[in-house]
């Protein structure tokens, strides 16, 4: 078979696109989207940018401004796209957000926070985050979801 | 009062004022400590002292600072017949000891530990020590001893030892560059300053400390050689810890080659680091540094406490 995979088109709602391959189980960790909202989900599909990647589409979400920053943590060559009938009707641009509350687990088994319950909080410190109460400092790719 | 946090959690939070402030009134403070006058600034006020952790000088100075201010201490050292034995988490301890006391001192294992216990109580809080994050308390103490005996100038210190996990000069390297003093690193590679507060001080101050790897280096130029405890758990192979803390020992050989009013500090305990025959030495100051401690203590009480005024 060599045509592409064809994934329906939502009526209204929002598309991400070019997400890394194998991410879209975590981010829709993130969205804590629930049974309201129908979802569709291509993996490890074809990309002339990226070579594979994989797309979400939820009918009926618009992300917050808290929940695009948190998805350009993971995915920062996302494409968020705005769907209103059909269309595209604006896009969504990401940046690293300045503080990430209850999202992270901290990497340093030694903080207090994966001791006690307790929402975690890191701020931003230039490309890296600092954990607000062990004060160590980590870069992206030292973390996973909560 | 003018320190700007009600807390004493992290040396990162000090501004050069706050410990302008601090260093200010622990003076005044050393002042009635020497004369041995017992102060009633405190009176009727409770410390709790909550070592979750073994502590001698930390622990012991609190209380000597707080007696000596007219205050009461209560607390435990070890977690042994604590509610925290039954399963109680920390958070709930503290809420409950805030209702017996005016202000809490606290050592735990945990890494921003301290900082949660700040969060969850209203009375003010001071780290004892977090883990291998922070001992602010201690770097404090540490200062005051340079201004004391040195005063605070373009100096040049070496902090030496375990800086990978030691709190003390996790403290101490943030405090330093404020007043404009020279600081140099030396430790085996394995034990080095972790990356993010080398990141983290160029960051604020524009420095990149230098880098060494034995004392033999820095001996002959530093006026402070700060000294601290490299301990044999932290190295898998035994033989590797014999070579190494082999190598980072003072002894009166290696004082042959330093300046005559160069000082040797310590935050204690010392195990092989310092050789005792150095204890005689006029480089050694790191009994009076523990002795500084207490009036460094005073200081913060009072300005958490009391008035922090000057009687």
């Amino acid at each position: 078979m060599t045509e592409g995979l064809k994934v329906t088109r939502i009526k209204d709602g929002t598309v991400l696109d070019h997400l890394p391959a194998g991410s879209a189980l975590d981010i829709l960790d993130i969205l804590h989207v629930d049974s309201k909202h129908p979802i569709i989900i291509a993996m490890n599909v074809g990309s002339s940018k990226q070579g594979t990647k994989d797309i979400i589409k939820i009918e009926k979400k618009l992300l917050s401004k808290k929940e695009t920053d948190e998805i350009g943590l993971f995915a920062p060559h996302v494409t968020i796209n705005i769907i209103k009938n059909q269309k595209v009707h604006g896009k969504r641009h990401v940046k690293m957000p300045d503080e990430l509350s209850g999202l992270l687990v901290c990497p340093n088994k030694k903080c207090i926070t994966n001791k006690e319950v307790c929402e975690t909080k890191f701020v931003r410190n230039g490309s890296k985050y600092k954990c607000y109460f062990c004060e160590r400092h980590f870069s992206i790719d030292d973390f996973k979801v909560s | 009062m003018g320190i700007k946090s009600k807390d004493i959690i992290s040396a990162v939070d000090l501004t050069r004022e706050d410990v302008e402030e601090i260093l200010s009134q622990a003076e005044v403070m050393l002042g009635h400590l020497e004369r041995k006058k017992r102060l009633n600034k405190l009176q009727g006020k409770i410390l709790a002292t909550l070592f979750f952790e073994p502590s001698t000088r930390t622990r012991l100075s609190f209380e000597s600072a707080m007696t000596r201010l007219g205050g009461s201490v209560i607390g435990f050292s070890g977690t042994e017949g604590t509610s925290v034995q039954k399963g109680e988490t920390l958070t709930d301890t503290v809420k409950n000891i805030e209702k017996y006391c005016d202000c809490i001192v606290m050592r735990n294992p945990y890494e921003g530990s301290a900082r949660l216990v700040s969060q969850a109580v209203d009375v003010p809080v001071i780290n004892g020590g977090d883990g291998s994050n922070q001992h602010p308390t201690q770097a404090l103490l540490d200062l005051l001893t340079i201004k004391v005996e040195k005063g605070l100038k373009k100096l040049k210190v070496a902090l030496c030892g375990d800086l990978k996990y030691g709190r003390t000069v996790h403290s101490l390297i943030y405090l330093l560059p404020m007043f404009g003093i020279d600081v140099s690193l030396v430790s085996p590679k394995a034990l080095s300053m972790p990356g993010w507060i080398m990141e983290d001080i160029e960051g604020k101050y524009g420095i990149s400390p230098e880098i060494y790897e034995s004392m033999d280096d820095v001996i002959s130029w530093v006026d402070v050689l700060y000294v601290t405890r490299i301990q044999k758990e932290r190295f898998p192979d035994p033989n590797e810890y014999e070579r190494v803390a082999g190598s980072y020992s003072v002894d009166n050989r290696l004082l042959k080659k330093a300046k005559h009013d160069m000082m040797i500090l310590h935050p204690l305990p010392r195990v092989n680091e310092i050789k005792p025959e150095v204890d005689d030495t006029p480089y050694a100051r790191y009994f009076k540094q523990s002795f500084y401690g207490v009036s460094l203590r005073m200081a913060l009480l009072d300005l958490l406490m009391g008035t922090g005024g000057s009687d």
